[in-house]
């Protein structure tokens, strides 16, 4: 090996150090116990970012940042709305960029271009179209929102992820599954609600979410993005699952449809989340 | 005698101001070479002095005045003899439709306002609590249907409404019912529609538009700068072009025209501000002239780029109307919570300007006659030039 062939390779750990270094950077802008509703769960469509509570006071960045744009009031030229009543928006290092909508004025709203996580972002201001406070993480390199979670700090937490109800829909109605269940031949929409309980007050969904049927692995979704393609949102690096067709307007989630043929059949999920926490779910059918 | 010192004649009556007719009488006046040295140069600035006068000095800009014509208090009003080009007005929580000879079709108050154009209008404090969706009704005020999916709002008279995380829209017809939707690749930053296309731009320096069908007619990412993000947009009303406003360190104005199959950048510059907030721009329906903001004016820019001008003109937001018979350009220009016309000759020639003051907001200006709204009434003024 080359003197020259060395450094070359002798750089990769140096830049993986720089991205862990810039990956712990981040923080949570507020405490965790004001988180609300996590990426992926449902708000009139595929929630992108973090909406935390409205008693939460001040917004710090999740890192580092320079303002690059900042908007407060009803509208934007053209008439689009301005969500919350504010949008504000950091760029970090490696291409990476803070959202936060419905912060009421606070230091961005001065002259200040540049934030360190001494100074608020804002405050947080309640009751403007009755939505929450929202902060979303925007890789510009990969034009796509990116889970907080997957670069926030861990939160601590042992309890498991939930199947709230596990159901199959077809043209003849839903039936719920229980340990053994008796269905009717024919293709069936799987549909599930689940959660992950652990973080106290918050609606958070589990970081990976698999689906077996008949001992083959039909799905294995990471809830790591979400990024438009043509005008339509897509979930998922590796799926690419529509966001139009992935819930359903009660919230649960469609693991699509499948065939299910006279005899024994049988449907295995597994949940897991940020902590590593799991929980299986398994439900025997018997087809007629 | 002439006043000319170096003259001496009787009196001609052209007393200095044609130089040109003085200079036979100059010449039988001058006794030696070093007289008429002095004499040509006075004479050189003099000259000099009435070329100024004639082509170089900038004539003030005459001030506008107002008169009013009529004014209508807001009362609730339901409606009533509407017509096909009642003016639509929201100030506040009032909202409703007018004529132009000033009576008030109709006339409400709601908690929260409404959202309205010229055929419709949406209460948005009226949201049903169960689905989500607000009503949509008619000027007459018919309800026409329910709007679902999301912040209701009209664009170029169109009906949209905004996702709820401020990364897309739908579109909806008449009734209400969606009739597409549309995902940007991140939150809009800026906006513009109309009645063909929209266009939005992204807080990651990308701009789409989108056709009335809802496909993708354009996907563009401006780059030049170390920052990518759209601050401004406008589309002209054939859609024949879009200018946007991008970027930080350095910004752009990039103007993009349609071509047979696809838009393409016809120009660009870069600008010297270093905005972080939404940066107005607009493009005059003359389809020529495109208007954005700066910091030491208001920049005129031709689309295909001969034209670099600015009109002094301080605004931290501004509209923009166009009267094509007159050829006439108004800007209505915000900045610390007041607001002024000025009026201009495309490309950047000022003709007049007008303190409007603090909520006054103009609805629609035809030819010398503005209709405005202020929070108790909407009224008619024409204005004239002093």
């Amino acid at each position: 090996m080359t003197v020259r062939g060395f450094n070359r390779l002798a750089i990769l750990p140096v830049l993986l150090c720089c991205c862990i270094v810039t990956v712990k950077a981040f923080d949570w802008p507020v405490a965790t116990s004001l988180l609300r509703h996590g990426f992926g769960t449902y708000r009139q469509g595929f929630m992108k970012g973090i909406e935390f509570s409205a008693a939460a006071d001040a917004v710090l960045p999740v890192a580092p940042g320079e303002l690059i744009f900042h908007a407060q009031g009803r509208q934007l030229a053209g008439g689009y709305p301005i969500v919350g009543g504010s949008l504000l928006v950091l760029a970090h290092a490696a291409a990476m960029t803070s959202v936060y909508t419905g912060l009421s004025a606070g230091a961005a709203g001065s002259v200040a271009l540049f934030f360190d996580r001494s100074a608020a972002l804002g405050f947080v201001r309640s009751g403007v179209d009755g939505r929450n406070p929202v902060f979303y993480l925007y890789d510009v390199k990969e034009m796509r929102y990116i889970n907080p979670i997957l670069v926030l700090p861990a939160i601590a937490d042992e309890r498991p992820p939930l199947f709230n109800s596990v159901t199959l829909r077809s043209a003849e109605g839903d039936v719920r599954l229980e340990a053994l269940t008796t269905i009717r031949q024919g293709v069936h929409e799987l549909i599930v609600d689940v959660v992950d309980p652990g973080i106290v007050g918050a609606a958070m969904m589990p970081l990976v979410l698999r689906l077996s049927i008949n001992g083959v692995e039909r799905l294995a979704w990471r809830q790591d993005g979400a990024w438009a393609d043509a005008g339509r949102t897509r979930l998922f690096t590796g799926s690419g699952v529509l966001a139009a067709s992935y819930h359903l307007d009660d919230g649960r989630i469609r693991l699509g449809s499948h065939t299910f043929n006279r005899g024994r059949s049988s449907i295995n999920l597994t949940a897991i989340d940020q902590a590593g926490n799991r929980r299986d779910a398994a439900f025997a059918l018997v087809v007629q | 005698l002439c006043g000319l010192p170096w003259c001496g004649l009787p009196w001609c009556g052209l007393n200095g101001f044609s130089i040109w007719f003085l200079i036979p009488c100059l010449e039988a006046s001058m006794i030696d070479q070093a007289e008429r040295r002095k004499t040509v140069r006075q004479l050189l600035l003099a000259l000099l002095a009435v070329l100024y006068f004639f082509l170089g000095a900038e004539p003030l800009a005459r001030e506008l005045t107002t008169m009013p014509v009529w004014r209508s208090g807001f009362v609730e009003l339901m409606a009533t003899d509407s017509g096909d080009d009642d003016i639509a007005f929201t100030m506040g929580d009032w909202f409703g439709f007018f004529r132009r000879d000033g009576h008030l079709t109709m006339s409400a108050f709601a908690l929260g306002g409404a959202e309205l154009t010229d055929w419709a209008y949406i209460p948005l404090g009226n949201r049903s609590a169960t689905t989500d969706a607000f009503e949509l009704y008619s000027k007459n005020a018919d309800r026409l249907g329910y709007v679902q999916g999301g912040q209701p709002f009209f664009s170029a008279g169109r009906l949209f409404t905004a996702h709820i995380d401020g990364t897309g829209l739908n579109a909806h017809d008449r009734s209400g019912a969606i009739e597409w939707k549309y995902a940007f690749p991140s939150h809009l930053s800026a906006f513009a529609a109309n009645d063909q296309i929209v266009v939005g731009g992204t807080i990651d320096g990308r701009v789409e538009a989108v056709g009335a069908d809802g496909s993708r007619l354009l996907h563009f990412a401006p780059g030049g700068s170390r920052l990518p993000i759209i601050l401004g947009l406008a589309v002209s009303p054939s859609s024949a072009w879009i200018a946007l406003f991008s970027g930080i360190d350095a910004q752009r104005l990039v103007v993009l025209g349609k071509g047979r199959s696809d838009y393409r950048v016809v120009s660009h510059r870069y600008l010297e501000s270093d905005f972080r907030e939404p940066a107005r721009v607009a493009i005059l329906a003359n389809e020529r002239h495109v208007l954005y903001r700066r910091a030491d004016g208001i920049g005129v820019w031709d689309v295909n780029g001969t034209i670099d001008a600015v009109l002094p003109v301080q605004a931290d937001d501004f509209d923009v109307h166009y009267d094509a018979e007159r050829d006439l350009g108004y800007i209505v220009a915000y900045r610390a919570g007041e607001s002024e016309l000025v009026v201009f000759r495309p490309p950047a020639k000022l003709i007049g300007r007008m303190v409007l003051g603090s909520r006054r907001v103009i609805l629609r200006i035809e030819g010398e006659a503005i209709y405005m709204a202020s929070p108790l009434a909407v009224a008619r003024f024409d204005f004239s030039k002093e």
